[in-house]
């Protein structure tokens, strides 16, 4: 038999009736109130008896209160923990004690609670701000009337869209709980005055819960940025990517330019963004040339946490300016599995007289993992789907 | 009446202060002199005592003078003498004004 049970605490954290009531009927049926963390409030198993529960809010610093505990004790009440940081719990099996005697020390009590979580409201606030400063470049609204360079999988996960509406949305969630439960705790007080409470509903504490859930990954994701586990890059040697040089040969110049001649794997990603392998060489170019004019290959990798994200970014690609035609592949791939697509690209020539290079650009998707791989130059690089696919298996 | 007007105690607030006239008292002392001082008839819950304790320390009308294991001690300021002698004369002025009418 399970010694312990854990309930999500359907009340707001500020709501005394409604919690005293609710840690009450627990005891009665047999769980015994032991801890809360987070949204969550943990019983122990224990014998069914009444008992009743009073909520003393937590004054100053969160700790156990020796001298609090005495006259607790003193007066037949047990001390069972502390709920949350706002209340100590303590229980008596004399249905008839009371903890306050004087209903205007008890509106101090209450009026001090109020102010003091008023005072935490604020810092809520700061955190809201901070939040959804952090990923301010994932706002939506920045977005508009950018559908078409920005499709939807690359919108939300490669420019930050998904984590800032799953903070927006997380944060409302709990914003609106922590509102909901001061205006519970001042109509408390007002009843208290008037020595008639009534009985709130479920639902806060729900709401708290779903924010937290909803803003559990966000959490995540800020701790691999803060850590600085969002960024893994690797060297290029040993890496099994199809270089320049794989394709123009051993001799082509590459340029000596750090940021056209990377000799190493950009690769990060954290939670709520696809992760990424990135890869781009050019040939060497002459001082005052355009870089443009020289064979250069782009090599862009995203794996999606789901499989449907890859699929959906795929018919983004497809749906795009170049026309993709299936390759087939050697090691023959089932359609679920994966996809293969090569488009060619002919040079042409500006009216200004700049060359464009021909070339092709491929695209493979292999269950979650799209890859976009861009060549420009004179060597045939529609040979490359099996090289590729390989350097796919490795990542 | 010096400073801002005080609102009247209530019987707990009094009778915690006067606890203090001649004593330093821990918490449990109080609850026991109050109980003995009003023949029951004023009751002081331990959450009441708890944040009586603290309200008067915050307006500084006593001061902890020690801590013992789970048993902090605490004394009158004089601070907290003018008020409980401020809300004796209310109580006395109180008394008279009934004497006066009946």
């Amino acid at each position: 038999m399970r010694q312990t049970k854990i309930c999500i605490t359907p009340f707001s954290a500020f709501d005394i009736p409604a919690l005293t009531d609710w840690l009450s009927q627990m005891t009665a049926k047999g769980f015994r109130f032991s801890m809360t963390t987070g949204p969550f409030t943990i019983f122990e198993k224990s014998t069914p008896e009444r008992m009743q529960i009073h909520l003393e809010p937590i004054r100053g610093a969160v700790k156990d209160d020796e001298e609090l505990n005495a006259l607790y004790e003193e007066a037949g009440w047990i001390y069972w923990g502390m709920f949350r940081n706002n209340f100590y719990v303590f229980a008596c099996p004399n249905l008839q004690a009371q903890a306050h005697t004087d209903p205007e020390t008890l509106d101090y009590a209450l009026k001090r609670f109020l102010k003091q979580k008023t005072a935490a409201g604020i810092v809520l606030l700061f955190c809201n701000i901070l939040l959804l400063g952090l990923y301010h470049k994932g706002f939506p609204l920045r977005f508009e009337g950018y559908l078409d360079t920005y499709p939807p999988v690359e919108m939300l996960l490669e420019h930050g869209v998904l984590v800032w509406i799953l903070s927006a949305l997380g944060l409302f969630c709990i914003d609106i709980a922590y509102l909901l439960g001061l205006y519970r705790l001042m109509r408390y007080r007002k009843e208290q005055k008037n020595n008639h409470i009534r009985r709130s509903r479920k639902g806060i504490g729900w709401l708290t819960a779903l924010g937290a859930l909803i803003l559990l990954p966000v959490i995540i994701n800020t701790a691999q940025i803060f850590f600085g586990l969002d960024y893994r890059p690797y060297d290029l040697e040993s890496s099994g990517f199809v270089t320049l040089s794989d394709i123009e040969g051993e001799d082509f110049p590459i340029s000596e330019r750090d940021f056209y001649s990377m000799d190493y794997i950009s690769h990060g990603g954290t939670l709520l963004s696809a992760e990424y392998w990135y890869f781009q060489q050019y040939g060497a170019f002459g001082q005052n040339k355009n870089p443009n004019d020289v064979p250069r290959l782009e090599i862009s990798v995203r794996r999606y946490p789901l499989e449907a994200l890859a699929l959906l970014r795929m018919e983004e690609h497809l749906h795009g300016s170049n026309t993709y035609l299936p390759v087939q592949t050697a090691t023959q791939m089932e359609p679920s599995v994966g996809e293969c697509y090569y488009a060619a690209k002919e040079g042409w020539v500006a009216k200004n007289g700049q060359v464009h290079l021909p070339g092709g650009t491929f695209l493979l998707r292999k269950g979650n993992t799209v890859l976009v791989a861009d060549y420009y130059g004179e060597q045939d690089f529609s040979h490359y789907a099996e090289q590729l696919l390989k350097m796919m298996e490795h990542l | 009446m010096g400073g801002k007007d005080r609102a009247a105690l209530t019987e707990p607030m009094y009778y915690v202060l006067m606890s203090f006239l001649h004593q330093e008292m821990c918490g449990i002392e109080i609850t026991e002199f109050v109980e003995r001082k009003t023949d029951g008839r004023v009751r002081l819950g331990p959450g009441t005592l708890y944040t009586l304790l603290g309200k008067f320390q915050e307006e500084k009308l006593i001061e902890e003078t020690q801590t013992e294991g789970r048993k902090r001690t605490y004394r009158l300021t004089e601070k907290g003498r003018e008020a409980f002698l401020e809300e004796l004369e209310r109580l006395r002025a109180c008394l008279l004004d009934g004497e006066e009418e009946l």
